[in-house]
């Protein structure tokens, strides 16, 4: 009350107390195996996916006489039905398939956890109805209802893929979300919220939403996961049209063309196999080792 | 921590001895202590114990330098603030340290029909044997020390089995006994699981399993701090009248002055990891000589007299790990002067010739300035201090870490 | 609403026509479980005027934090009424509403779990003074943050401002608390075992706290607290208001209750409380109960809750019927006594 100076305003520091937050994450991710080499993992496949494509040209010149050839210096993954390198597919492939998976994590998340935490706090008929519609959506089987669904939607554009996939994607994180929030406003802290009359909005997501972030970072791992499974799968079952180049598609076209036959065509098949599934468990280790740094339960020692 | 510790060690939170007669270490390590200097009455005698850990931010000095004398039949309150390592010094005693923890120097010594042994120097088997022979540790949180899914009666012949009372029906009589003793209903709560007793209940219980060996000296961590008023009184009773019955030595941790002033023989206040003033409780309740008990007893608010304004102790509880220069107390003494941040004072009589190390007989407290100190308190005109409040400085000091 | 003003509250005190801030009215709190009906707080009554302290005094599972809880308006008591400034809570809309909200806070007891360890000391009390108006600009929230911060006697405040709850003591935490409380310019505060977790110390310096503002701001408190000689140096120019399974039984000044307590079970407590003075608390005579069993809250005793224990039963009595909280020798039971010492007691009742 003496002489109080006009303080610097206090905007700056939750920004640098996030960035301190993500900098103590990624060390204790660092310290444990299973966390560096996924995070290296996906780390690499973010730069193989959109940096990679600018050093390495997209092979497309079709080039008879060399269809289906293994691995060699020349064609480090070995060629296509058509003579085309697929390493520079495998380079060119990734960015389609992650844009969709962060997208539909995105999404996924953003519904989950705003309808989840509102569903938590607020309790009541909107609580219900969440809850109901939740329940719908998980009930009904999703691949097939994908399946249908895409015999009358064409899914020509990876964003909209991506929104298709989170509208069905978002309910079980939902009701994870709902089930947390539910116990995190018995909380004292929340009860003096309320007593503050800080309002709904403030309530949930200023105070309860950030002890979330490890939940929600790990939620979103999960989702991304889930969502390159499906798309995958949709795009191998030829029900998504086959624009564009991604590992999908390489995948679905090797397989048509009967590359599995052929003793040459074994790099052309493997190589979209064997990224999906290198990215995957980078993700699932990432993901893994993400719980073990937020879920106190899970630490070890100290 | 102190409830922790009691779940760490595994379930049961009392230690108490195996039968009374085996004496199982060798006379090889009865040699590194010199018994004949004992005098006959004292059971625990300790001199310098030092114990540190580590934590990330550095060492924790816990314990610093604790010497006293325990006589039989006495008992002695160590009062002090969470975090002053009170029980940290008594895990000490039993050597329940956590892992991390080291004693580092120091001696606890255990007498018993004129043959001691410094605890801290035998080997693993004769210290369990030694440790659960004559003392016995009750632990601050009675219900986590307990394990939930056995019965009371089970829970206590484990303990008699582990200890070489074989016999399932001598051990059953005896648990009985023992529950009768701490005015339970015997049979019906030897045969409750843990849950199905209130706190003073469950506290009471461990009481008796500590007496189920027969120890001469049990240690109590916060024996009342988790219970109502009433059954607290009950508890306070029954180890008045338990001691005065068996002659055990009791060890009462507490933060709680006013237990002190209930029970003990000798108060000792410990600050900073060392105990600065310790004698008779009438000694540190009338005739204070630390600024910190000063500071202590002006902080407790009592229901009888007029009313009078209390004054707290000023600023923030040490931080072990990083201890002021000098004295540890000088950053929320109202007495310091530059030779306190000179020198750490030692622990001395406050009667010139005295003896100064604590135990029966004398008072002893570890300030440049105890007489004055000691000359300034006056318990009932306890009026001249105007208010309070949390030390400027002292907080600033902390916020600049 | 007047009307109930009158009929609640009869104070023909010194304080005159000082009507009360807050009152409850005969509220209960009975919570339905699979094992039976918990009647947590059976018709308690109890009023403070603008800047009274009173405290409320009883052991666990007394009931006293739930009715706190239902004084701040947190909990909707399942019968009878909390008025604020003479109207009924559950009345109030818009504006008269939020003067309530803002005008009755609560500092819990337990203060590692009342601060949310995510934010800055300095997010923790901008988001009420903004919220509500009481500062324009994150600036402006921040300048008042370290005066709160300052009148709570956490200094240098611009220390605190930015600090994390992990990075400050139980003490420390609970003037936050605090701090937060009066952000919005509370009346009354609702103080639940304020210092309970903070270390013995510096307790009373956090009482002193809690008298300052109580002097200087004019803030009313209700103490929550187990411990009566806490209870009697805090309220000593207030009231003291015993709690035993749900019902108050005794009601009285601070000073007068604690010297000469009425009821059976204030005098149980006083008896058995030990006192930081060996020659006294050795004296001490005991009250000495008939049964050390509390209740359990599922099954109250019939009549006088406290018959079983009371070394003061009478058959035929205490057992029947529920005695009223009332001034011995009057037959009117109060559901205040701003001034008088209100005992619920048949045998002293009948003196």
């Amino acid at each position: 009350m003496s002489e109080t100076v006009a303080l610097p305003p206090s905007t700056p520091m939750p920004g640098m107390a996030t960035v301190r937050a993500f900098g103590r994450t990624v060390l204790a991710l660092v310290r444990q195996p299973a966390g560096a080499i996924g995070l290296f993992g996906v780390v690499f496949f973010l730069l193989l996916a959109f940096v990679g494509p600018s050093f390495v040209l997209l092979d497309v010149k079709t080039k008879l006489g060399k269809e289906y050839q293994l691995p060699s210096s020349e064609f480090l993954l070995g060629t296509d039905y058509q003579g085309r390198d697929v390493f520079s597919q495998i380079v060119h492939g990734g960015r389609d398939i992650i844009i969709v998976a962060t997208t539909t994590a995105l999404i996924t998340t953003a519904i989950a956890v705003s309808l989840g935490a509102l569903a938590g706090f607020l309790g009541g008929w909107f609580d219900t109805v969440v809850l109901a519609i939740a329940d719908i959506i998980l009930t009904i089987p999703q691949f097939p209802l994908l399946l249908v669904l895409a015999t009358f939607v064409r899914l020509n554009n990876i964003v909209l893929l991506g929104v298709l996939l989170a509208a069905l994607g978002w309910p079980a994180l939902m009701r994870a979300i709902r089930s947390q929030v539910l116990s995190l406003r018995q909380r004292d802290y929340i009860e003096a919220a309320r007593c503050l009359d800080l309002g709904t909005g403030h309530i949930v997501f200023q105070q309860i939403l950030p002890s979330m972030t490890g939940y929600i970072a790990i939620s979103f791992t999960l989702g991304m996961i889930n969502a390159i499974f499906l798309q995958v799968g949709l795009i191998f079952l030829g029900l998504v049209p086959l624009s564009g180049n991604n590992w999908g598609v390489m995948l679905q076209l090797a397989w048509v063309r009967g590359a599995i036959f052929i003793k040459g065509g074994l790099g052309y098949i493997l190589s979209p196999v064997v990224a999906i599934s290198l990215l995957q468990l980078s993700l699932i280790m990432l993901a893994r080792s993400l719980e073990e740094i937020f879920n106190p339960r899970l630490r070890r020692g100290n | 921590m102190n409830g922790t510790v009691a779940s760490a060690i595994g379930g049961t939170g009392v230690f108490a001895p195996p039968s009374r007669f085996r004496l199982p270490w060798s006379s090889a390590v009865d040699a590194r202590v010199d018994g004949s200097k004992l005098p006959k009455e004292v059971v625990l005698s300790v001199r310098d114990l030092t114990v540190a850990y580590r934590v990330r931010r550095g060492m924790v000095q816990a314990v610093r330098k604790v010497s006293f004398d325990l006589r039989r039949g006495e008992t002695l309150a160590l009062i002090g603030e969470s975090g002053s390592g009170k029980t940290t010094l008594a895990l000490a005693l039993v050597r329940l340290l956590v892992r991390a923890a080291k004693v580092t120097d120091g001696t606890v010594v255990y007498q018993r029909d004129g043959r001691a042994v410094d605890v801290l120097r035998v080997g693993s088997d004769a210290l369990r044997h030694y440790r659960w022979n004559e003392c016995a540790m009750v632990f601050q949180s009675a219900l986590n020390a307990l394990n939930p899914v056995l019965r009371v009666r089970e829970q206590f012949i484990d303990v008699a089995r582990a200890h070489g009372m074989t016999n399932r029906a001598t051990a059953v009589a005896r648990t009985l006994e023992l529950l009768k003793l701490v005015q339970l209903d015997a049979e019906r709560v030897a045969g409750s699981y843990p849950h199905e007793l209130s706190g003073g209940m469950r506290q009471r219980v461990l009481i008796a399993m500590g007496l189920l060996l027969d120890p001469q000296v049990i240690i109590l961590d916060e024996p009342t701090t988790a219970l109502d008023i009433l059954t607290q009184r009950t508890v306070i009773d029954l180890l008045r009248r338990l001691k005065e019955e068996r002659q055990f030595a009791l060890i009462l941790v507490s933060h709680d002055l006013a237990l002190a002033a209930e029970l003990a023989d000798q108060v000792a206040t410990v600050y900073a990891g060392r105990i600065v003033e310790c004698g008779s409780v009438a000694d540190i309740f009338y005739r204070p000589n630390h600024p910190y008990t000063v500071g202590l007893l002006n902080a407790v608010p009592t229901l009888s007299g007029d009313f009078r304004s209390l004054v707290s102790v000023r600023g923030q509880p040490p931080d072990l790990i990083d201890l002021p220069r000098g004295c540890s107390f000088l950053p929320r003494c109202p007495f310091g002067t530059p030779e306190c941040e000179r020198e750490d004072p030692h622990l001395v009589s406050v009667v010139p010739g005295g003896p100064s190390i604590p135990g029966a007989g004398s008072h002893t407290a570890a300030c440049f300035h105890a007489p004055t100190v000691a000359k300034g308190f006056s318990r009932r005109l306890q009026t001249e201090q105007g208010d309070e409040v949390a030390s400027p400085d002292a907080s600033a000091k902390r916020g600049a870490r | 609403m007047t009307a109930v003003n009158a009929r609640s509250v009869d104070s023909p005190t010194s304080d005159g026509s000082h009507a009360p801030l807050i009152t409850l009215e005969n509220v209960r709190w009975h919570v339905p479980t699979p094992r039976g009906l918990v009647k947590a707080v059976d018709g308690v009554s109890l009023s403070a005027r603008d800047g009274e302290i009173v405290c409320l005094v009883g052991e666990s599972g007394c009931g006293k934090t739930t009715t706190g809880k239902i004084a701040a308006g947190l909990l909707t008591p399942t019968s009878g009424r909390v008025l604020y400034e003479g109207r009924d809570i559950s009345s109030l809309r818009g504006d008269d509403f939020n003067r309530f909200r803002r005008g009755v806070q609560l500092v819990h007891q337990d203060p590692y779990a009342s601060i949310n360890p995510m934010h800055t000391v300095g997010a923790t009390l901008s988001a009420p003074l903004r919220r509500h108006g009481f500062a324009g600009s994150s600036s402006a929230a921040r300048t008042r943050a370290a005066e709160l911060l300052d009148l709570v006697d956490l200094t240098p405040s611009k220390d605190f401002l930015d600090k994390y709850p992990h990075q400050l003591s139980g003490g420390q935490r609970q003037r936050v608390a605090i701090a937060r409380a009066l952000t919005v310019e509370p009346r009354f505060i609702v103080a639940d075992e304020p210092v309970s977790m903070v270390d013995v110390s510096i307790r009373i310096s956090l009482l002193n706290t809690m008298l300052r503002l109580q002097r200087e701001l004019g803030t009313g408190f209700l103490f929550i607290t187990h411990d009566l000689a806490l209870a009697r140096y805090f309220a000593w120019g207030g009231r003291i208001g015993v709690m035993y399974v749900g019902r108050m039984v005794e009601l009285g000044l601070a000073s007068d209750l604690v010297a000469n307590p009425q009821h059976p079970y204030t005098r149980a407590l006083l008896s058995a409380i030990p006192e930081a003075d060996p020659e006294l608390t050795r004296r001490k005579t005991r009250v000495e109960l008939r049964s050390l069993e509390i209740p359990s809250l599922l099954k109250l005793p019939s009549g006088c809750t406290f018959h079983p224990r009371c070394p003061q039963f009478e058959t035929g009595l205490c057992e029947v019927s529920v005695p009223q909280l009332r001034a011995p020798g009057s037959t009117v039971a109060e559901l205040d006594s701003s001034n008088v010492h209100a005992v619920a007691c048949h045998v002293v009742a009948r003196g």
